[in-house]
């Protein structure tokens, strides 16, 4: 198991007697780009919660052989599809507040990727576009030499040149020595970084493989794949 | 700790530094016209203070929001420190904002009103004050806030965990706050026969006595109530701990 980045075991959890996750096992090894598909509702933003050690569950779940939590919130670095930062801050205020509290914050990355991104330090967060802000987080996020890399709906509700500029970004500046989770249901556009992928229906797992076992097992793109296992 | 206190600072410092710029401007002009036109003291105190009462309100209003907000905020509930932290930054923060309105009232008290007309409506002429006298009362002032704020955000935090996005976690607060600040007050008074503990706001007490006998000033919760004062230290310590669990098990997000 302390080879597995994250590790769930029987998680469960309910919201006001809804599901939104029911004994999900599964594991991610290290240095893998794993796609967390779903429909909206499907659980993903749930499960990512759970990793990143900010919400209760039932069952088992480990980052790096530690209970997801706060002793595995060092290790996890975790974009949520809500904003990250407080309104009230620059985007120099939101580096440093990155760089207060995280050990492995890298500095001079986050400058790089901000150039990267078109943000310039002094701009207001309440007055970046959902896009920007996209880009900011994702910068916050990615700069960061976490283990465990968490990134929910990244692309969702950006426009197609922001999207782009997001995907290069994820490319350009992840660690391969860790892993990334991405959950998304824009598969078209984001498939074509994956290793793995994982479906979650309904708040259970439907399928686990590697993108080129699943390509050359069903001889359809993962996009396709999804269309079949979520069609109504 | 103190880092989380600095951003809770920069995220309210203009709402803090804007209603103690107010506080200031309106006592002064208050103080002057009054005195000038010769107002009703009755009418110049009651007014005087209802400005300072204002200016506290707005400051634990201020202070609460900023600590619902800090337990709703991914980016303090990624951070990987204890949740004890999250409680003691806020509880720092609303003390000192608060502590901000009793430094420029006894600002006031000290540098005003000596040469007001107040100084005989309040008899004050006859009050004698030692250095001691005004520790404790200081000390008093810091730890009935610090304790009710404490009771403030246990409330709240109680209440976030019935719903953190409903209604219903308000009025759940709100009664909380309600039987805990009578309990620990009963407790007290009962127990340690306390007139003034940290929950009944008690700090100086004035009692007057005859013109040739100087006012004796007492001071509740400490020096006079080390009791009371402990109870109330272990209550503290024993509503902080109890505080962080909730955070950290069972407070959505």
């Amino acid at each position: 198991m302390k080879d597995q980045i994250l590790h769930l075991q029987g998680v469960s959890k309910n919201y006001a007697g809804k599901k939104a996750l029911d004994q999900v096992s599964l594991s991610i090894g290290k240095g893998k780009i794993v796609g967390l598909l779903g429909t909206n509702g499907s659980g993903k933003s749930t499960l990512m919660k759970i990793a990143a050690g900010l919400i209760p569950y039932e069952g088992s779940a480990t980052v790096l052989g530690k209970p997801a939590g706060l002793e595995s919130k060092a290790e996890v670095a975790f974009m949520p599809d809500r904003p990250l930062t407080e309104s009230w801050m620059r985007v120099y205020e939101a580096i440093r507040m990155q760089r207060d509290f995280y050990p492995d914050f890298d500095e001079n990355k986050a400058g790089q990727m901000l150039e990267f991104m078109n943000l310039r330090d002094r701009d207001r967060v309440s007055t970046l576009s959902k896009g920007m802000l996209e880009r900011l987080q994702l910068t916050l996020t990615l700069s960061r030499k976490a283990r465990l890399y968490l990134l929910d709906e990244p692309i969702g509700g950006v426009d197609p040149v922001a999207r782009a500029r997001i995907l290069d970004a994820i490319l350009e500046f992840y660690d391969e020595d860790s892993s990334i989770v991405i959950s998304t249901h824009l598969v078209r556009e984001i498939e074509r970084i994956f290793d793995e992928v994982l479906f979650l229906k309904q708040g259970k797992v439907v399928l686990q493989d590697e993108v080129e076992q699943l390509r050359s097992k069903h001889g359809k793109s993962v996009e396709d794949l999804f269309k079949e296992v979520f069609a109504e | 700790m103190m880092k989380l206190f600095k951003y809770d600072w920069k995220r309210d410092s203009n709402t803090i530094y804007s209603v103690l710029a107010v506080l200031v401007i309106a006592q002064l002009l208050f103080h002057w016209v009054g005195t000038a036109r010769g107002w009703d003291p009755m009418i110049r105190l009651a007014v005087s203070l209802m400005m300072y009462v204002s200016a506290m309100v707005v400051m634990v209003i201020t202070g609460s929001k900023g600590y619902i907000k800090n337990l709703k905020s991914y980016q303090r509930r990624l951070v990987p420190i204890h949740p004890i932290y999250h409680v003691l930054s806020s509880l720092l923060f609303s003390t000192l904002i608060m502590m901000a309105v009793f430094v420029i009232a006894a600002a006031h008290g000290l540098l005003l009103i000596p040469w007001s007309d107040l100084t005989a409506f309040l008899e004050l002429g006859n009050l004698q004050l030692t250095a001691w006298d005004v520790i404790i009362a200081a000390a008093s002032g810091i730890w009935g806030t610090f304790f009710v704020m404490l009771l403030i955000y246990f409330s709240m935090t109680v209440g976030a965990m019935v719903n953190i996005r409903g209604k219903a976690g308000v009025w759940v607060g709100i009664i909380v706050f309600i039987i805990l600040s009578n309990i620990i007050s009963s407790i007290s008074e009962t127990v340690f026969r306390q007139a003034g503990s940290a929950t009944n706001f008690g700090i100086v007490q004035i009692e007057s006595g005859p013109a040739a006998v100087p006012d004796t000033v007492t001071v509740s919760s400490l020096g006079t109530g080390l009791g009371g004062f402990l109870f109330e230290l272990v209550a503290a310590v024993l509503l902080l701990w109890l505080m962080a669990w909730p955070i950290r098990k069972k407070l959505e997000i």
